[in-house]
C-alpha cells in the first residue's frame, strides 16, 4: 500500500520522428486505459473473457515551430511510472513499473503556435497474415494463438539458437521450429507461473525419433562423426499436485538418442530440486537446483552442455547452467560409444503431471546464453483448457482476428499488457488465478460504484461446438479417396493426379491390385487396370506394369503418381486410397441449459466453433456461462484506488469491505478480477481507477451452492462458526 | 536582487514586501474511511511580485527589456535572501529530497538515498542524503549563475573525507578553477566548509558527487553562501538561483509632464526551472 502522502513520477520516452529514436521527454500529462470487452457477452461474463486493445494519450512539449511536419504518428511511446518516487531509492516496495509500450496513432495541436502536441496512443496488436495449417496432432487451442503471435514476431519461448538443430517450443502443440514435428501422445498442456503453456502429463516414454524426411537421418553431425559438443536447453517448471500440498514426485526427463543418456529434473518430498544426468554406462550425477527451481515457483531455463574431450570415444565434460548461471562443477566421464552412433536426436520426452517442459532446443553451441533466458518473452500464451484432437480445417486471416476468435471461443482473454507483451489466458486461469493483492476497500478505495441489471441475466444458455471425429485402424482400411474414372496411361508415361480429400488423413497404405495380397480388398490402397479401354477386349496387365504411389501433400490433399513401365498403353479404371488415421469435422453439437427454447425470453447463444472439440470442455463452458448469467451480478466500474502500479489488467485481487456499521456481519470479501485499468498522470497527481468483475466463486457458485435451501439448512451446516469463519471460507473458496 | 542571463546578473532595485509564492502541483482525495490521500509533485516553483511606485520609466527599463525579450534569456534570479541562506538549488542542497537528486550519478541516474545528520536550529536532524558511485565521480550539475566574488561552500557526511567536488566555469562551460570540500568531525556528525572564489571569466559554479569506496557513505546538507565569512554550522534549505521568466510590466501612469514621467509598475518574476 502506498503512503498517504506520496510523490508520483513518470518517465515518458517518445520517438519524435526526428531520427533520434526514443528520447525521454518531460510531459505534462498522459493517460492509459485498458479493459476487457468484446465477444458480445453480458458484462459480467465478458469481463473475464474477450480481448483488450489499450489506448491512451500523452501531451508532449516540442521545440518552437510550426507543427507540420512534426511528430509523425506510428512511432513507439514508452511510459514508466512510480506512485511514489520519494520512497523508491530506499528500497521500499515501490518501484518503477511499465505503464505502457504503445504506438502513436494520431498527433494534434490546439494552435499553430502551441508548444505541445496531443498524441493519442494505442497498443500495437499483432497484425499480419497467418495461415494455420491442418494438423492431426493433439494440441491445445492456445497453439493457434502462439502461431498467430509468431507470425507477428512475438513469442512465448526463447527464439531458436542459430546452431539449434531441434527446436520445439511446446506452447500448446508439438510443432517444431527446427527439425521434424513430434508426436506427443498422450500429453496435455498447462500454464506455468509465468502464464506460458508447457507440455505436461506426457508419459510417452518413447516419442518417435526425429528423422529428416529427405535424408532419412537427423543429427548434430554427419554420419560417422561426433559433434565437438552439443547443448540441450529446455524450460522446466514443477507443479504441486494439490494446492498447498507437498509434491509427491515431480519429474521431467529428456533422453538422448541413440545413447541411453538422459537428463532428468526431479523434486523430492522435502521440496529439494535436482538435475540429474544419467550418462550411458555411468552412475548418475546430481546438480542441486534448490534455490533456483521451486515447486509452483518461477520456471527455470536449463542448459546442459557436453563438450568432447576425445575425437574417438564418447567422452567429455557435462556442464549445467540455470538461467545462464553455471551450477556445480563440470562432470567428466568416458565411455566407449562408437562415434558412428553419434547423437541423432531425442528418443524420450517425459513430463509427469507434476512438471512442465517447454522451449526445447538441441544445438551445437556451448554458450548457454545462445539458447535464451526467461523474462524476455514478447508473448505470454497460456493453456486454453480446450484440447484439440486436430486442427481440422486450415485457418487463415489476420493474426489479431484469429487470436480474438480463439479467445472468444475458449472464453479466454487476450490483450497487450503494460510491457507490450501479448497475453492470452484461458478461462480457468482467469477465474482461478492467484490472488496478487488484498485491497482494504475502506482504506484504499474512494467508493465502489456499481450496477446490477436484468440485462445481464439469461434464462437459457446455448453453446455450440464442433467435435472432431477421428478414426484409427491398424488394418489400413479407412478409405479417403475412391476415383471411379478411366485414365489412359501411355507407354512409358507417368500420370499424376492431385485430389482434395473430404477428410484429413495420415499414414497412407501401400498400393496393390485388388486381388493381390492375402488381405481382403477392403484393406490397403488399390488400383484396377486393364490393357484395353472400356468396351474392348483386353486383359489385366502384369503386376509390375504400373508403378503406383501416392503422397499426402497436406492432410487433405493427395497426389497419386502412376507410371506405365510397359511399351503399351494401359487403362486405369479405379483408384482407392486408404489410410491408418483420419480426422473429420463432426456435425455441430449444441448444448443448452435453462428453460426450453420456446419459453426463453432472454436466451444467450455462443458458437464456440472448432476451437472447442471436447464435449467436456463445452459442458464446462456451458455450466460456467449458465452460472454467471443465472442471476444479475454487480459490475463494478471506475473505482478510484490509492495508486498501486503493481496492479495490472487480468490480476485477481481480494477486496475486503469491512463493516461501516460496526457489525461484522456486514463485512464482505470479494474475489475479483481486474477487468479494466485506467491510469493518468499530471504533475502531482497519479490517478488510478479499476473495474472489477466479481468472480463466480463468490457469487454465482455461492448462489448455486445454496439455491433452494432454507436458513435453517444454512444454520445447521455452519453451526458454531463465527461470521469471521464464514467470511474466511468464502474468501478462500472453502464453501465451494 | 540580481537578474539577468548567465554572466550578466545585474542588480535591480527591489522594495520591501516582495511576496514570494510557491506553486507545487498536488492533488487530494479521500478514501471510503475518510483517509486523506495527498500526492505532490517533486518540485515547487516560485513567483516574485515586485512593486514600484512613482518611478520614471528609466528605472524599470532593464526589467522591460528582459520582459520584452530585448535582452535574450535564459534569465536567472539571484536574491539576497538566497545569498545569505543557501544559493544552491533545493535538490542540490539536499539531494534526494522528494526522490529527486540534483547531484546525479555518472550515467545521469539518481544515486541511492539515505540519511545524513546535519545541524538545524542547533540540533542534529536526519536529513535526506545520497551516496556516490563507489568508483566514479558523479556528473557535474548545470552551472549555477553567480556574480564574481567569494562564497562559502559546506556539506555534511556520514563519515569524514571529501563530501563534494566543485569547479567554476566560464560562459562557454570551460573550467576556471576547481576544488573539493572535506568533512571532519563536527557537532556529532561530519561537516566540511571551503571558500569558492569566482574571478576572471568565471560566471558559474558546478558541483558533483565524488567517488567513495563505501557505498553506504551518505553526503548531503550542502550550503552555499555569499561572502568570505565562515558560515554558521546550521544548515538552511536551498533557494537556488533559478531560471525565471519576467512577465510584462503593468503600468499606472501617475504623472506625465513635459520634463518628467512617474508611474507605478508591477511585475511578476516566475521560476521556470
Amino acid at each position: 500500500m502506498s503512503r498517504a502522502v506520496s510523490v508520483p513520477a513518470s518517465k515518458v520516452r517518445v520517438d519524435l520522428g526526428d531520427g533520434a529514436g526514443l528520447v525521454e521527454r518531460e510531459c505534462s500529462s498522459w493517460r492509459v486505459s485498458r479493459s476487457l470487452s468484446g465477444g458480445g457477452l453480458p458484462g459480467q461474463v465478458r469481463a473475464v473473457s474477450g480481448s483488450s486493445v489499450g489506448s491512451g494519450s500523452v501531451t508532449i512539449p516540442v521545440d518552437p515551430g510550426s507543427p507540420w511536419p512534426g511528430v509523425t504518428p506510428g512511432g513507439p511511446v514508452e511510459i514508466d511510472v512510480t506512485h511514489d518516487v520519494e520512497t523508491l531509492v530506499d528500497g521500499g516496495m515501490v518501484g518503477w513499473r511499465e505503464a505502457c509500450r504503445m504506438r502513436t496513432r494520431s498527433v494534434s495541436w490546439d494552435s499553430w503556435l502551441s508548444p505541445v502536441r496531443s498524441v493519442s496512443l494505442e497498443d500495437e496488436v499483432p497484425r499480419g497474415p497467418v495461415v494455420v495449417p491442418i494438423d492431426l496432432e493433439r494440441s491445445d487451442a492456445c497453439c493457434v494463438v502462439e502461431r498467430a503471435a509468431n507470425a507477428a514476431g512475438l513469442r512465448s519461448t526463447p527464439p531458436p539458437a542459430a546452431s539449434a538443430a531441434i527446436a520445439v517450443p511446446m506452447v500448446g502443440a508439438s510443432w517444431a521450429e527446427r527439425g521434424p514435428d513430434w508426436v506427443l501422445t498422450p500429453g496435455r498442456f498447462r500454464s506455468n507461473s509465468m502464464g506460458v503453456a508447457m507440455l505436461t502429463d506426457s508419459n510417452a516414454n518413447h516419442t518417435p525419433l526425429p528423422v529428416d524426411p529427405e535424408s532419412g537421418v537427423f543429427g548434430l553431425a554427419p554420419a560417422g562423426q561426433l559433434p565437438a559438443g552439443f547443448a540441450v536447453a529446455f524450460t522446466v517448471a514443477l507443479f504441486s499436485y494439490e494446492p498447498d500440498a507437498p509434491p509427491l514426485f515431480a519429474l521431467a526427463r529428456i533422453g538422448l538418442s541413440p545413447t541411453s543418456t538422459a537428463i532428468e529434473v526431479s523434486a523430492d518430498g522435502s521440496g529439494d530440486t535436482w538435475l540429474k544426468i544419467y550418462p550411458q554406462g555411468q552412475p548418475p550425477v546430481s546438480f542441486p537446483l534448490s534455490g533456483r527451481l521451486a515447486v509452483d515457483g518461477w520456471p527455470a531455463r536449463i542448459v546442459v552442455t557436453w563438450e568432447a574431450s576425445s575425437s574417438n570415444t564418447w567422452s567429455g565434460d557435462w556442464r549445467v547452467y540455470v538461467n545462464g548461471e553455471p551450477v556445480g562443477s563440470p562432470y567428466s566421464y568416458s565411455t566407449t560409444l562408437e562415434r558412428g552412433s553419434g547423437l541423432r536426436g531425442v528418443s524420450q520426452l517425459r513430463a509427469t503431471e507434476h512438471s512442465g517442459l517447454g522451449g526445447l532446443q538441441i544445438g551445437t553451441s556451448l554458450d548457454p546464453l545462445d539458447y535464451g533466458l526467461l523474462g524476455r518473452e514478447t508473448a505470454l500464451v497460456g493453456a486454453s483448457g480446450s484440447p484439440l484432437e486436430a486442427i481440422i480445417e486450415p485457418t487463415s486471416g489476420d493474426a489479431w482476428a484469429i487470436i480474438q476468435d480463439v479467445a472468444r471461443a475458449t472464453l479466454g482473454a487476450a490483450w497487450i499488457d503494460e510491457r507490450g507483451r501479448l497475453v492470452y489466458r484461458g478461462r480457468e486461469a482467469l477465474r482461478t488465478g492467484p490472488v496478487v493483492a488484498e485491497v482494504d476497500a475502506l482504506d484504499r478505495l474512494e467508493d465502489i460504484p456499481g450496477a446490477v441489471s436484468l440485462d445481464e441475466v439469461a434464462d437459457r444458455v446455448e453453446v455450440t461446438y464442433r467435435p472432431a471425429v477421428t478414426a484409427f485402424s491398424l488394418l489400413t482400411d479407412l478409405t479417403i479417396l475412391d476415383i471411379d474414372e478411366v485414365l489412359a496411361v501411355n507407354a512409358g508415361a507417368t500420370v499424376s493426379i492431385t485430389r482434395d480429400l473430404d477428410v484429413a488423413a495420415a499414414r497412407l497404405g501401400r498400393w496393390w491390385r485388388p486381388w493381390e495380397d492375402t488381405s481382403p480388398p477392403e484393406r490397403w490402397c488399390r488400383y484396377a487396370a486393364w490393357t484395353a479401354p472400356p468396351g474392348e477386349s483386353g486383359s489385366a496387365p502384369p503386376s509390375d506394369a504400373l508403378d503406383v504411389s501416392a503422397r499426402l501433400i497436406t492432410p487433405t490433399r493427395i497426389r497419386i503418381t502412376i507410371r506405365n513401365t510397359t511399351s503399351a498403353r494401359l487403362w486405369v479404371y479405379r483408384l482407392v486410397a486408404r489410410a491408418d488415421f483420419t480426422v473429420r469435422a463432426g456435425a455441430a453439437v449444441t448444448l443448452a441449459a435453462g428453460v426450453s427454447e420456446r419459453e426463453a425470453r432472454n436466451p444467450l447463444s455462443l458458437d464456440l466453433g472448432a476451437w472447442v472439440q471436447s464435449g467436456e470442455t463445452a459442458r464446462a463452458i456451458l455450466a460456467w456461462l449458465a452460472g454467471e448469467t443465472s442471476s444479475p451480478q454487480p459490475v463494478l466500474s471506475d473505482i478510484r484506488i490509492d495508486p498501486d502500479t503493481d496492479l495490472m489488467l487480468g490480476d485477481t485481487v481480494l477486496v475486503r469491505i469491512d463493516s461501516m456499521s460496526g457489525d461484522p456481519a456486514d463485512a464482505v470479501t470479494l474475489k475479483a478480477l481486474i477487468s479494466g485499468v485506467d491510469l493518468s498522470h499530471t504533475p502531482g497527481d497519479l490517478s488510478q481507477s479499476v473495474s472489477l468483475t466479481v468472480l463466480a466463486m463468490n457469487v454465482g457458485d455461492f448462489n448455486e451452492r445454496f439455491s433452494g435451501r432454507t436458513v435453517a439448512d444454512f444454520n445447521a451446516e455452519f453451526a458454531g462458526m463465527t461470521v469471521g469463519d464464514l467470511n474466511r471460507l468464502i474468501t478462500i473458496g472453502g464453501l465451494l | 536582487m540580481r537578474l539577468g542571463p548567465l554572466g550578466g546578473l545585474r542588480e535591480i532595485v527591489s522594495f520591501p514586501e516582495v511576496p514570494v509564492a510557491p506553486d507545487r502541483p498536488s492533488s487530494e482525495w479521500r478514501t471510503m474511511s475518510g483517509r486523506r490521500i495527498v500526492q505532490r509533485a517533486p518540485r515547487a516553483l516560485r513567483s516574485w511580485s515586485l512593486e514600484f511606485e512613482r518611478v520614471p520609466p528609466a528605472d524599470v527599463a532593464y526589467l522591460t527589456a528582459l520582459a520584452s525579450g530585448a535582452l535574450p534569456g535564459p534569465l536567472y534570479l539571484y536574491t539576497d535572501a538566497a545569498a545569505q541562506t543557501n544559493l544552491l538549488p533545493a535538490d542540490v542542497a539536499s539531494p534526494g529530497q522528494m526522490g529527486v537528486s540534483g547531484l546525479p550519478l555518472p550515467d545521469g541516474s539518481h544515486p541511492p538515498r539515505g540519511r545524513v545528520q546535519v545541524l538545524m536550529g542547533g540540533a542534529l536532524a536526519s536529513l535526506v542524503g545520497v551516496s556516490s558511485d563507489p568508483s566514479l565521480p558523479g556528473a557535474w550539475t548545470a552551472a549555477l549563475p553567480l556574480p564574481l566574488g567569494s562564497y562559502r561552500l559546506s556539506g555534511w557526511a556520514s563519515s569524514s573525507g571529501t563530501v563534494i567536488g566543485w569547479r567554476t566555469v566560464d560562459a562557454s562551460g570551460s573550467q576556471v578553477a576547481t576544488g573539493t570540500v572535506t568533512a571532519s568531525s563536527s557537532s556529532g556528525s561530519f561537516r566540511g566548509e571551503s571558500t569558492v572564489t569566482l574571478s576572471g571569466a568565471a560566471v558559474g559554479l558546478q558541483l558533483r558527487l565524488v567517488a567513495n569506496a563505501d557505498p553506504f557513505r551518505r553526503v548531503g546538507g550542502f550550503r552555499l553562501t555569499a561572502g568570505s565569512t565562515a558560515q554558521s554550522l546550521d544548515w538552511l534549505p536551498g533557494q537556488g538561483v533559478p531560471e525565471v521568466v519576467v512577465d510584462d510590466l503593468s503600468e499606472t501612469l501617475q504623472l506625465v509632464t513635459a520634463g518628467r514621467i512617474a508611474a507605478d509598475y508591477s511585475v511578476t518574476i516566475r521560476e521556470v526551472r
